[in-house]
C-alpha cells in the first residue's frame, strides 16, 4: 500500500491503451507506479496521466544493472540489446536470419531495488525477455504478479521462464492463471 | 535423452490434468493426438528449451512441471496456427 493506497506498479508498460495502470488511476483508492523507456509511449503516458497525484511515472527500463543501451523500436514489442526477447525468439522460430531492427533509442537502464520501497500490491511486468532481472531485485512481495512467460505457439519462451518459476516457488508464489501470453501468480496467504 | 519425449510428456500431463473431468478416454486419446499433429513444432521448441536448461544444469523434473502449462495452452489453440 502506498498512503493507504493499494499500489499498482506496471514495469513495461507500452501503449496506453494496454495500461493496467491506465485503467485503475482515476480511481482515490489506487496508486499506480509505472516505468516505460520508450520515449513515445512514454511521452503519452505523461500526458494523460503524468499530473496526477497518484501516479509516478519513470523513463526508464528496469534491467540487471545501471547503465544506458539499446531499446530496438518495435512498437510494442521494443526490446533492449540485453534481452533475448519474443521479437528474437520468433524471428528464430521462422528461419529468419535475426536483423538489427533500423531503429533504436538509447535508453536509461536501473535495477529495480533502486525504486521499490516494498510497497507493491499488484505487479504487471512485460519487458519483453527482462521479466527475471527485476524480480531478483524485487523488494516488495505483492499480492499479484503477472508475467509475460511464453506465447500460444510455444515460439517464444521467456529465457527466463525456468528461474522465474524458482523464484516463485522460493517466494512463496503460486501459478493461479496462464493465458496466450502471460501467468498470473498469487501469494500465498497463511491460513490459521 | 530424447527431449521430444520428455516435452510430450510434460504437455500431456498438463492436458489430461486439465481435460480429464471435461473428456471422456477416447475423447482425451483423439484430442491428444491432434495436439501431437497439429502443434509439432510448439513440442520441438519446448523440447529444445528443456535441452538447453538441462546443459546448463537445470533439473528436468521441474522443467516437465513448468511446460505442463502447455497442455491446456495446445489445446485452446488447437486449430489456429497450425503447424507453426
Amino acid at each position: 500500500m502506498r498512503n493507504g493506497k493499494t499500489h499498482l506498479c506496471e514495469i513495461g508498460v507500452g501503449r496506453i491503451d494496454v495500461a493496467y495502470g491506465a485503467l485503475v488511476w482515476h480511481r482515490d483508492d489506487h496508486f499506480v507506479s509505472m516505468y516505460e523507456p520508450h520515449p513515445i509511449y512514454h511521452r503519452i503516458l505523461n500526458e494523460a496521466g503524468g499530473h496526477k497525484d497518484n501516479v509516478e511515472l519513470h523513463q526508464v527500463a528496469i534491467g540487471k544493472e545501471s547503465g544506458r543501451v539499446k531499446l530496438y523500436d518495435e512498437a510494442t514489442s521494443s526490446f533492449l540489446e540485453t534481452c533475448d526477447s519474443p521479437y528474437s525468439q520468433n524471428l528464430k522460430s521462422k528461419g529468419e536470419e535475426e536483423k538489427e531492427p533500423k531503429e533504436f533509442f538509447m535508453v536509461d537502464v536501473e535495477p529495480f531495488d533502486k525504486f521499490d520501497k516494498g510497497d507493491i500490491d499488484h505487479l504487471r511486468l512485460d519487458t519483453e525477455g527482462g521479466e527475471f532481472y527485476v524480480l531478483e531485485k524485487l523488494i516488495s512481495r505483492p499480492e499479484l504478479i503477472v508475467l509475460e512467460t511464453h506465447n500460444h505457439i510455444a515460439s517464444y519462451i521467456n529465457p527466463f521462464l525456468y528461474e522465474i518459476e524458482e523464484w516463485m516457488v522460493e517466494n512463496n508464489y503460486v501459478k493461479v492463471s496462464v493465458d496466450s501470453g502471460d501467468s498470473i501468480y498469487r501469494r500465498k496467504t497463511l491460513t490459521l | 535423452m530424447n527431449y521430444k519425449e520428455k516435452a510430450i510428456e510434460s504437455v500431456k500431463r498438463g492436458f489430461i490434468g486439465s481435460l480429464s473431468s471435461k473428456l471422456n478416454e477416447k475423447e482425451l486419446e483423439e484430442t491428444f493426438a491432434k495436439i501431437l499433429k497439429n502443434k509439432d513444432k510448439s513440442l520441438d521448441r519446448i523440447a529444445k528449451y528443456m535441452e538447453e536448461k538441462v546443459n546448463e544444469g537445470k533439473d528436468l523434473n521441474k522443467l516437465m512441471d513448468i511446460f505442463s502449462m502447455f497442455g491446456v495452452i495446445l489445446y485452446t489453440y488447437i486449430d489456429s496456427d497450425v503447424g507453426q
